[in-house]
């Protein structure tokens, strides 16, 4: 990311780390496992704490290098605390006409004009630091947008997206650039600062002129800048590794999975074991559909670690509409024979009243809660107005598709024996002690 | 899977009967039927057929007492269905019954409805409500009823529901206020024959069962309250028969028969879990039970579902010159509807005078229209003029009627009241019609025809 002096200009100021790490060596090789879990602690919420040891943070880089990205380490916005996203590396970014199948996620016409009168706010001067720049607000970006001719709630609704994707975030009504905007490719920010003046900077004035409070003394605090934290040395790369590269850009960055034929690299058994070892490094791993197409997802280890961690999982209501629409998109149609095939593909669209039909649930809460699935990955909205099954539902690993299968069970029938004989052997104990301790739970619910 | 050879079918199976109807329910959601179906289908009948005849077994003469066609079966629980609909408290007769069944929307063909009615006649399902003969009307006997639906139930529960059934019956008789200890004993008895028949069974399945089958068994037998009713059973048997050393046993026996069917049960769960689920199917539970957590389940319940589900999205692709067109030349989609223009002012902004004056611009037309058919004189015959077709025939009558009721017109219409019937011409039917005008000469007001064609003529300027 471009900072006040060139778009090239992030190397550290204060440089804590190697300007190129050395390959890892056998001492170093046990940070490689958590590095893997801090590249997927990133993807799974946008960033992570860097104050964590350099030997990870080395490990992670290193991973991340073999990929075409790149660790950057940014500040966060009123305050000290430092934290890590990731970027490209030089020169590489996703090509959105290569596979035609799965192209890159994309923001929507109004999406990108609330952004770029974000960016025009936090980003009055061509020549500053665009990250995280200045505050602006809500308000501000509101009025500015609609001047424009946009409507309020799709600028209201574009604002939530573009903060779930990290693109701005927001503390009460003042907003300022996310990190996933500091993560964008060099190329993008060089773009971006040579068409600074055909930002929307007239509309923002005209509308922003009585409210705004932002100061220079303010702008000039907040300037802090991001550094690219340096991988591997740059070296030769075969063509090998760039078949690698582009296997693991297309499929990390695609929104679904993408059809064998994008991706004929991966016929190849050295390529695709290459391509499985990189994603590793990063946490991830090789999934094939049961469409037969290939896609990404957490490693098994990895995901069960970021569990644990509670690092990017779902909250409690955003679970519970996960397990209606569940029921109500698959379950219940393939139990009736309605639908075969693969369920985690799922077709079967469900509206929101049918959703709200639970007694718990009142459609405020499945109306909001389903905001975060789709944010998630594991919703998508159909143009009729239904839900379905997200992409991110496709890029469960085979057990992961089996538990929550699983959890499906437990949910229709939760004091059978196949419930109880499910928590025994997640639990590790016998059936019989989670058949008790199903009983006792059933008996207090009365 | 056991099937009967045709050519052993009893003697009550009528030739050319299969399957002419879908079932009275109606209901269930329709899909692309495919080869697959019909062997799905094939596959669900035979297994229909096979436990019927191992229901009928105990009843049946021989083995090829049993139908082969389960809507023959289906048949006889809508015919309790036309019973509870139909009016009727004397029974229904034959005709009756088929009129009903067919109104419930089976098709089956009239003969095969007539000779399965006199097949359940002969066994005794459906009884005369006189003993008189050729009185005609019939009720069910109420034993037919019970086999009627057993036989539905049977085939959806694989027999558990005599299992809950026996478990019930057992509990019922031993709170009692002096439960009979030979009761007592032959109910548990009957209750540990169940487990040990279903037990068995599981271990054929667990052994050599399909995956289908071993899901079956899940659907069916899944019910971790049997354990919890067999020791409350064992409970009270202890409580009511303390030093009744025959029924303690027979209480034991029954827990160590439910531990057995219990360990069954759980082996074949363990085996479709170790399958992967069988494919991940969803058919080990009911549909119902589905729905049920869809509607009824708590929030604390669902959150279950997921809790190791992590947020998988990929970041955003940037591209700047699109995101610099969408701000030079971005245009909303318009969701409102857009008002037309504004009328321009008009001379008469009164809608009453406005109103008026189209009244009166629509009376001018109708006179010259009619005038135009006189030309000039004082009476014309419409007849000719309305046979030219129904489009002019409507205009003509429509408008003479029109200024014949009004009192300011100098106009009569002369309605004859015989028809007119012409097949070959335009107007094949009319009313012949003379139009006369009462402001000329002749009729009393003193108007010359050259007053008149002057009145016509300021009219139409």
């Amino acid at each position: 990311m471009p900072d006040s002096t060139g778009d090239r200009n992030l190397i550290p100021q204060e440089p804590a780390h190697p300007q190129s790490l050395p390959q890892p060596t056998a001492a170093e090789s046990p940070h490689a496992a958590d590095g893997a879990v801090l590249l997927a602690r990133i993807r799974a919420v946008g960033s992570t704490p860097a104050d964590v040891a350099a030997s990870t943070i080395a490990a992670a880089a290193r991973a991340a290098g073999q990929v075409d990205r790149q660790l950057i380490e940014v500040a966060v916005p009123g305050g000290t605390r430092r934290i890590l996203a990731l970027g490209w590396a030089e020169g590489a970014a996703p090509d959105p006409g290569q596979h035609q199948s799965a192209p890159p996620r994309q923001l929507s016409p109004v999406q990108l004009l609330t952004w770029a009168t974000c960016l025009a706010a936090a980003w009055p001067r061509a020549e500053a630091d665009p990250y995280p720049g200045a505050p602006f607000r809500r308000e501000d970006v509101l009025r500015a947008c609609i001047g424009m001719g946009a409507h309020d709630r799709t600028v209201v609704a574009a604002l939530r997206i573009l903060s779930q994707a990290g693109m701005i975030r927001f503390t009460g009504s003042v907003g300022r650039l996310g990190p996933a905007a500091a993560a964008l490719p060099h190329d993008t920010w060089s773009a971006l600062r040579r068409m600074h003046d055909r930002l929307p900077h007239a509309a923002l004035q005209q509308h922003a002129a009585a409210s705004t409070g932002t100061t220079d003394s303010e702008y000039s605090e907040t300037v802090s800048g991001a550094r690219q934290i340096p991988g591997p040395p740059a070296g030769p790369v075969s063509v090998h590794d760039t078949l690698v590269r582009a296997a693991v850009t297309a499929l990390e960055n695609a929104q679904g999975p993408v059809a064998r034929s994008d991706l004929g690299m991966l016929a190849d058994p050295a390529i695709r074991r290459a391509t499985e070892s990189a994603l590793a490094d990063c946490g991830r791993a090789l999934v094939l559909t049961q469409e037969g197409s290939w896609t990404t997802g957490y490693s098994d280890h990895i995901a069960r670690t970021l569990a644990r961690e509670q690092a990017g999982t779902l909250g409690k209501e955003q679970r519970a509409v996960l397990a209606l629409v569940l029921l109500r998109a698959v379950a219940i149609p393939r139990a009736q024979g309605r639908l075969d095939g693969a369920w985690t593909s799922s077709s079967h669209p469900v509206t929101l009243d049918e959703l709200a039909a639970n007694r718990q649930l009142s459609h405020t809460k499945v109306s909001d809660a389903l905001q975060g699935l789709r944010a998630a990955g594991y919703i998508a909205s159909t143009p009729s107005g239904g839900y379905v099954l997200g992409p991110a539902i496709a890029r469960l690993s085979p057990a992961g598709v089996e538990g929550l299968w699983e959890d499906l069970i437990v949910l229709a029938r939760p004091y059978g024996y196949m419930a109880e004989r499910i928590r025994a052997r997640r639990s590790g104990t016998s059936a019989a002690d989670a058949g008790r301790r199903a009983n006792v739970h059933k008996e207090e619910r009365g | 899977m056991v099937q009967d050879d045709p050519a052993s079918s009893g003697a009550d199976d009528v030739p050319g009967e299969k399957a002419a109807w879908s079932g009275t329910d109606g209901q269930g959601p329709q899909r692309q039927p495919s080869l697959l179906d019909d062997h799905v289908e094939a596959l669900a009948v035979a297994e229909q057929v096979a436990t019927w005849r191992a229901f009928a077994a105990p009843l049946a003469a021989d083995s090829g007492a049993v139908v082969q066609d389960p809507e023959l079966v289906k048949l006889a629980a809508a015919i309790l269905a036309v019973y509870a609909d139909h009016q009727s408290r004397r029974g229904l007769t034959f005709a009756q019954l088929g009129d009903g069944l067919r109104r419930l929307g089976i098709r089956v063909p009239r003969g095969a409805i007539d000779a399965r009615l006199e097949h359940l006649h002969r066994m005794g399902f459906l009884e005369p409500y006189l003993p008189k003969m050729y009185q005609g009307h019939y009720i069910v006997r109420p034993a037919g009823l019970a086999g009627a639906l057993a036989a539905a139930r049977v085939t959806e529960r694989g027999g558990v529901d005599e299992l809950i059934l026996l478990l019930d019956r057992t509990r019922t008789t031993l709170g009692a206020r002096h439960p009979d200890s030979g009761q007592v004993l032959t109910h548990l008895n009957s209750c540990r024959h169940a487990l040990m028949v279903f037990a068995l069974d599981l271990h054929r399945r667990v052994a050599a069962g399909t995956a289908a089958e071993l899901i079956e068994a899940c659907r069916q037998h899944d019910h971790s309250s049997f354990t919890r009713q067999v020791v409350e059973l064992n409970e009270m048997v202890t409580a009511q028969f303390s030093r009744n050393h025959e029924l303690e046993e027979a209480g034991a026996a029954l827990i160590e028969a439910e531990q057995f069917y219990r360990s069954q049960v759980r082996a074949a769960i363990g085996k479709i879990l170790a399958q992967g689920g069988g494919g991940l199917n969803f058919d080990v539970l009911t549909p119902a039970e589905y729905e049920a957590a869809a509607v009824t389940a708590d929030m604390d319940l669902l959150a279950e579902v997921g809790t190791g589900l992590l947020a998988d999205m990929p970041g955003v692709h940037l591209n700047p010159e699109a995101l610099i067109e969408v701000v030079e030349t971005y245009q909303p989609r318009s969701r409102t509807r857009v008002r037309p223009p504004e009328p321009t002012g008009t001379e008469h902004p009164d809608p009453l005078a406005a109103a008026e004056e189209a009244r009166e611009a629509v009376r001018r037309y109708r006179r010259l229209g009619l005038e135009a058919l006189l030309a000039g004189a004082s009476e014309v015959d419409l007849t000719p003029h309305m046979q030219q077709g129904w489009d002019a025939a409507a205009r003509i009558i429509v408008d003479a009627l029109a200024l014949d009721a009004d009192p300011d017109e100098p106009f009569e219409l002369d309605l004859s009241e015989y028809l007119l019937i012409s097949p070959g011409a335009p107007v094949t039917y009319l009313h012949p019609a003379r139009l006369i005008r009462t402001d000329i000469p002749g009729h009393g007001d003193g108007l010359t025809p050259e007053d008149s064609a002057q009145h016509g003529a300021a009219d139409a300027g």
